[in-house]
């Protein structure tokens, strides 16, 4: 459904704003890995890229936020390792802004949100991050 | 398998059926006082129903117990599993468990008596309690309550992976 209320659109933008940052680190973080966790990065990068489509069309089109030039990650990329830590670190901010959206949504799109906060939280431990109570 | 409950839980069932037992009494009581000897008439007092245990505060706090049953069993697990029962002990105050009914939870013990069945029984018990958690927060009417369990979902959910690597490396 197309959302009006303004706290779930304010929910929402912010989902596609996070995914639109996410699918930049994970291009940039491509660069830096190699074998099982370049193809998982790849898998990953689509995967939020189907995700931000969805969350689009949740809104009306003129309340999409428009992509940014670019990505300042939380660290700065240098190699694998702290491509990683990114990667890690932006899967665990994405569960609370998944968790917010299904707090203010319904039905599918809120099975939607929930599932995107347990896929968001499980990568950030597969790329090294300790598992958390409440993800941040 | 069914997993004994935690002592807490066992107290707290039999404090929620003697409180019904309680009600059905006074009810009796209160009918036994009325006569048509001029006394006072007798209160019809309904009583209330008994509060039903939240399904996902007794999940929560039995899967405090089932990990450390596991951590008595295999001490050698104490890092990674008291890291993870620490979780679900902020997940059962979070959903209103309080300090004192957390302390007081018993150790279950495991099913297996080998490490890696024991852990492949936690991952289990990890899978259905995010999948019990999904369920809930998508069937709440209150927003918050989805956040909240939202964000636990989450968080077993990716005890998974972990539990996996503990597995991969014993």
């Amino acid at each position: 459904m197309t959302y009006t209320d303004a706290t779930a659109v304010a929910a929402i933008v912010r989902a596609i704003e996070a995914e639109q940052n996410f699918v930049y680190a994970a291009g940039l973080a491509g660069v830096y890995l190699t074998g099982r966790a370049k193809r998982q990065v790849l898998t990953q990068l689509a995967d939020h890229q189907g995700r931000l489509q969805v969350y689009s069309q949740m809104l009306e089109p003129s309340s999409v936020p428009a992509p940014p030039p670019a990505f300042e990650p939380p660290t700065p990329f240098t190699d694998a390792r702290s491509a990683r830590a990114a990667l890690a670190q932006l899967n665990n901010s994405l569960v609370g802004i998944n968790a917010d959206v299904a707090a203010n949504t319904q039905a599918a799109d809120r099975a939607f949100a929930i599932d995107g906060a347990q896929l968001c939280a499980r990568a950030a431990v597969q790329w090294g991050a300790p598992s958390q109570a409440f993800p941040t | 398998m069914l997993s004994p409950l935690p002592r807490r839980l066992s107290r707290r069932t039999l404090l929620l059926s003697s409180s019904a037992a309680l009600g059905a009494l006074s009810l009796g009581v209160l009918s036994a006082c009325g006569n048509d000897d001029g006394g006072p008439e007798a209160i019809e007092i309904q009583p209330s129903a008994p509060e039903q245990p939240d399904e996902n505060l007794l999940d929560e706090l039995s899967l405090i117990g089932a990990y450390l049953g596991a951590i008595e069993a295999f001490p050698e697990l104490r890092g990674t599993l008291t890291s993870i029962a620490d979780q679900h002990s902020a997940h059962a105050s979070e959903l209103g468990a309080t300090s004192e009914q957390i302390a007081s939870i018993v150790p279950i013990a495991p099913a297996a008596a080998r490490i890696k069945p024991v852990l492949a029984e936690l991952i289990a018990r990890e899978r259905a309690g995010a999948e019990l958690r999904a369920e809930a927060a998508q069937s709440s009417q209150d927003s918050e309550r989805v956040r909240t369990l939202t964000y636990i979902a989450a968080s077993e959910a990716s005890h998974i992976p972990e539990l996996r690597d503990v597995r991969a490396n014993v």
